[in-house]
């Protein structure tokens, strides 16, 4: 890839830093040629950092449209539009890609699993394997075993299974001198009111 | 004009800078032809008001060269000095406000984006100011479809706006909310835009805008979007606003009053009637999503009505294939439209109440924050009370109540002693 920059984000995993980069480039370059290579990038990067493709559409509405012929960005725009549909989803990520778009699409891949597998765990009390394998993408074989290490089990009489819920870590209680700093603020404000 | 470049170099107070420089202004609009010549000589960086000032003078040149101007005005937005164009809002408001209307004619929106974001922060000391370049940018964003950007600016509140420093009007306030609301309406948070084209219709006034009218079409039909009814004036809008503004949206009144019945074909049709003008006011794909938004509020509305219900049976009420369904649901419960659980063994859905049951630390921090906003906005208003009480027209307004006041208690006086 013809930029470092990126390169050395990617390796820290560091997705939203390169929105902001690629973002940059779009708004300060006088002219678009830099961007040129940058824009499957740019849009992949969306959908990581969003987790919904309402930016990534815009995106592509930006993209000059002779650009938009070539086959490397059609293909991603083709992941853009099926963002909504689990099924059409892994369908579209299974195209051929460039070797520099790999590593985008795979951690696309696992963001967008992770946060499925979250909200299937939090919205079923019983899923067949069958749906769950449409959901995340994977084999029946993966799924049992991916499945199972997280603490769901099978229900063998209906062959379902049960999810275990996923729960968000909360916020911590604020606590020390700047809770009591920001008490302190709050009668001083209602004192001064009176 | 070589004193003006002299005054330029040699004067390093901006306020007196700016004081010498006012007088040069004639002389530099009537010598146009000298004028990319003075720029040569002026460092953007060093000698930023002097450079402000001739591209101001090179607005009114009807020979100049578009592009060149406009490379001019975007490479000296991203690098004046701060300190030396704030004692010149107006100028500076006068040029970005050109620099955006040539941009538009260009097609070339999006490279006055980082400009005038950098204009933005340098006039004003706290986000929450606004200028008249605000409404400038918003445009920009919207034009060349980057409204993610315009967020950190529109998500600021804004409360403040300093008259003498930029001269802006409330044709430059109205416009700032109706872009506000429109970019919030397409990221699909309606909440905010409500609120951002209440306050166009709403904002005082002695009679209707056109700017006022379309911002009540588009929010007759996010309210029906975010709540499925039609909206009812705010209290606060004014009484021309109330009489006058609905016999200019009549499609839009009538859209809204079928939807209410909520009987999906009717609104079908009405929405078809009407198409025509609906396009033409561009809001054609909003008056879809409200119908769009129907199935989910009906899905809401079954979650009162029962604990359990088959996927099936929510099929039926609601109208859609059983197939697409579930996912609908789905899709429901992780925007947080409905608390529910699937159960694919028997095939059914179970509605949940909120498990937040707003105890935990989360709530202590958002109550926090809100409150401390309400502390910032109480100083603000106190302010703003305050110039109000002491300005010579209120003052003026005051005596002449208490006069009126006392002449009629005084004459009430006399006719007690005639009886």
């Amino acid at each position: 890839m013809t930029f470092p920059e990126i390169q050395k984000l990617l390796e820290a995993r560091n997705f939203a830093a390169i929105l902001t980069y690629c973002q940059d480039i779009e708004l300060k370059k006088p002219s678009n040629e830099t961007l040129i290579p940058l824009y499957g990038v740019y849009l992949i990067t969306y959908l990581i950092v969003d987790g919904q493709n309402t930016n990534a559409r815009f995106l592509w509405k930006r993209i000059p449209s002779d650009l938009k012929q070539k086959d490397s960005l059609k293909a991603i725009y083709n992941i853009v539009k099926n963002m909504t549909d689990y099924q059409d989803f892994y369908k579209s990520l299974g195209q051929q890609f460039p070797a520099e778009y790999i590593p985008f699409i795979a951690a696309l891949k696992e963001s967008y699993q992770l946060r499925t597998f979250e909200l299937i765990s939090n919205s079923y009390s019983s899923i067949t394997i069958e749906s769950t394998c449409s959901y995340l993408g994977i084999s029946a074989d993966e799924a049992s075993q991916y499945l199972l290490a997280r603490g769901w089990t099978l229900d063998k009489q209906s062959n379902t299974l049960i999810p275990t819920p996923v729960k968000k870590p909360g916020a911590k209680l604020p606590t020390g001198y700047s809770q009591l700093e920001s008490l302190t603020n709050s009668v001083l404000f209602l004192e001064k009111a009176l | 004009m070589e004193q003006f470049i002299n005054e330029c170099r040699n004067t390093n107070n901006p306020k007196t800078l700016k004081a010498n420089l006012s007088k040069f202004e004639e002389v530099l609009e009537r010598s146009h032809q000298n004028l990319d010549a003075a720029l040569g000589h002026l460092d953007p960086k060093l000698q930023s008001l002097g450079y402000l000032f001739v591209l101001n003078a090179k607005i009114s040149d009807p020979n100049k060269n578009i592009n060149l101007f406009v490379g001019q005005i975007q490479n000296f937005f991203l690098t004046f000095a701060p300190e030396q164009i704030k004692v010149a809002g107006t100028i500076v408001c006068r040029v970005a406000r050109h620099f955006t209307e040539y941009l538009i004619k260009l097609k070339l929106e999006i490279k006055g984006i980082a400009p005038l974001k950098r204009v933005i922060n340098s006039l004003t000391d706290k986000p929450t100011q606004l200028t008249p370049v605000h409404s400038d940018f918003l445009q920009l964003c919207i034009l060349s479809k980057n409204y993610s950007l315009a967020l950190p600016v529109i998500d600021a509140e804004v409360n403040e706006f300093n008259v003498e420093q930029t001269q802006i009007n409330i044709k430059d306030i109205l416009t700032y909310f109706y872009y506000a609301g429109i970019i919030y309406a397409t990221l699909k948070n309606y909440k905010k835009a409500l609120d951002a084209f209440k306050f166009v219709f709403t904002a005082p006034a002695t009679a209707l805008s056109s700017i006022a009218i379309e911002a009540y079409k588009k929010y007759v039909l996010i309210h029906l979007i975010e709540y499925g009814v039609a909206p009812s004036f705010p209290r606060i809008t004014s009484n021309v606003v109330q009489r006058n503004i609905k016999t200019h949206c009549k499609p839009y009144i009538d859209f809204s009053t079928t939807y209410s019945t909520n009987n999906q074909v009717d609104i079908q049709t009405k929405a078809l009637q009407n198409e025509e003008s609906f396009k033409r006011d561009k809001n054609f794909g909003l008056v879809n999503l409200a119908i769009k938004s129907i199935t989910r509020r009906n899905i809401k509305k079954l979650t009162q009505t029962f604990m359990t219900l088959s996927i099936r049976d929510i099929s039926e009420k609601v109208g859609l294939p059983p197939a697409k369904t579930e996912q609908f649901v789905l899709k429901m419960i992780e925007d947080k439209e409905i608390f529910a659980t699937i159960n694919q063994k028997d095939g059914m859905v179970s509605f949940n109440e909120n498990p937040e049951d707003f105890s935990g630390p989360q709530t202590l921090l958002n109550l926090e924050k809100h409150i401390q906003k309400v502390a910032q906005l109480e100083s603000v208003i106190r302010s703003v009370d305050e110039t109000l009480t002491l300005s010579t027209p209120f003052l003026k307004k005051l005596l002449n109540e208490n006069r009126k006041q006392s002449m009629f208690v005084e004459g009430g006086i006399e006719m007690d002693e005639n009886q």
